[in-house]
């Protein structure tokens, strides 16, 4: 049997990686890992083996990965989608991407829902104001309403509600649509 | 026009490898290593040893596989996997997804033939 200082040293790496990432049971993956290249080094393709499997820290968040990304597609609730893309912004663009434009899309669906409770209490500052320059604003004014001319009257809070919900399921559209990508990408590495 | 074919093969491996480790998996227990080398006569399906155990290791905490540690190699243990009885039932679930997809996949290709 080899004892190979490689295999160690890959596999001391790869515990303290796995362990940092939050893993579970890093040791019985270290455990089947160093197996797997004590075969791989009695075969002679320990060198393949570990080029293959790439750095301690890229092959730790392999597991880290396959895990985050499989479970947050299969739940696809905006809770675990944000927070795969959140965990994994740090080192992968895409999901920096997909977390940016997912939190424009959910603050904007947010906002415009707030802007019902406002329409409640002080219909005559919300709604979907023009101004004779042409220029449009939807929402809450904070200024003098009465210099604008307000169009949707009762059916802000419909309209309201409908863009929210269509800027809320366009956020999730995309946080899946960076997830899908992150799925594609790890499975390049397969 | 972009045309990346690689991408579109690990589009549609995904699935597939999950797939066939359950399948290999379902006819005979075995470990990682044995897995390897069962898959390296079919390269197509594009199941690397370095990919295959991180993917062991999901489908194992979600239940789909139970592992079982042996020492049959001397000086070497090795962790056995096999199907669990909702790992089954999720192979068969998607063996018929599979079936049906095909056969409307090869309808259609036929189709254009």
């Amino acid at each position: 049997m080899s004892t190979d200082p490689r295999i160690e040293n890959f596999c001391d790496a790869l515990e303290q990686n796995l362990t940092r990432l939050g893993v579970g049971q890093p040791g019985d993956i270290v455990s089947e890992i160093r197996s797997h290249l004590l075969a791989a080094a009695d075969a002679g393709a320990l060198e393949t083996t570990l080029k293959e499997m790439g750095s301690a820290a890229d092959y730790a968040r392999q597991f880290r990965d396959e895990l985050r990304i499989e479970d947050a597609y299969i739940r696809s609730g905006p809770k675990h989608t944000v927070a795969t893309l959140i965990l994994l912004s740090a080192h992968r663009l895409g999901a920096a991407i997909g977390l940016f434009f997912t939190g424009i899309f959910y603050l904007t669906a947010l906002s415009v829902l707030v802007t019902i409770g406002f329409e409640i209490f002080d219909p005559s500052s919300t709604g979907l104001f023009t101004s004779d320059e042409g220029g449009f604003f939807l929402g809450t004014i904070a200024g003098d309403p009465s210099a604008y001319s307000e169009h949707l009257g009762g059916f802000y809070i419909p309209v309201a509600a409908a863009m929210g919900m269509g800027f809320y399921l366009a956020g999730g559209a995309i946080a899946r649509l960076a997830l899908r990508m992150m799925r594609k990408k790890s499975s390049r590495q397969t | 026009m972009i045309m990346n074919i690689d991408s579109w093969k690990s589009q549609l491996r995904k699935g597939a490898a999950e797939l066939a480790v359950l399948a290999l998996l379902d006819q005979t227990p075995s470990s990682g290593i044995a897995l390897v080398k069962r898959v390296e006569p079919h390269p197509h399906i594009g199941l690397s040893g370095g990919a295959l155990y991180p993917l062991l290791n999901r489908l194992e905490r979600e239940g789909k596989i139970a592992g079982r540690w042996s020492s049959e190699t001397v000086g070497r243990p090795e962790k056995s996997y096999e199907v669990t009885e909702d790992g089954k039932a999720w192979l068969a679930a998607m063996r018929e997804a599979r079936t049906l997809f095909d056969q409307d996949m090869n309808a259609i290709l036929e189709a254009q033939a």
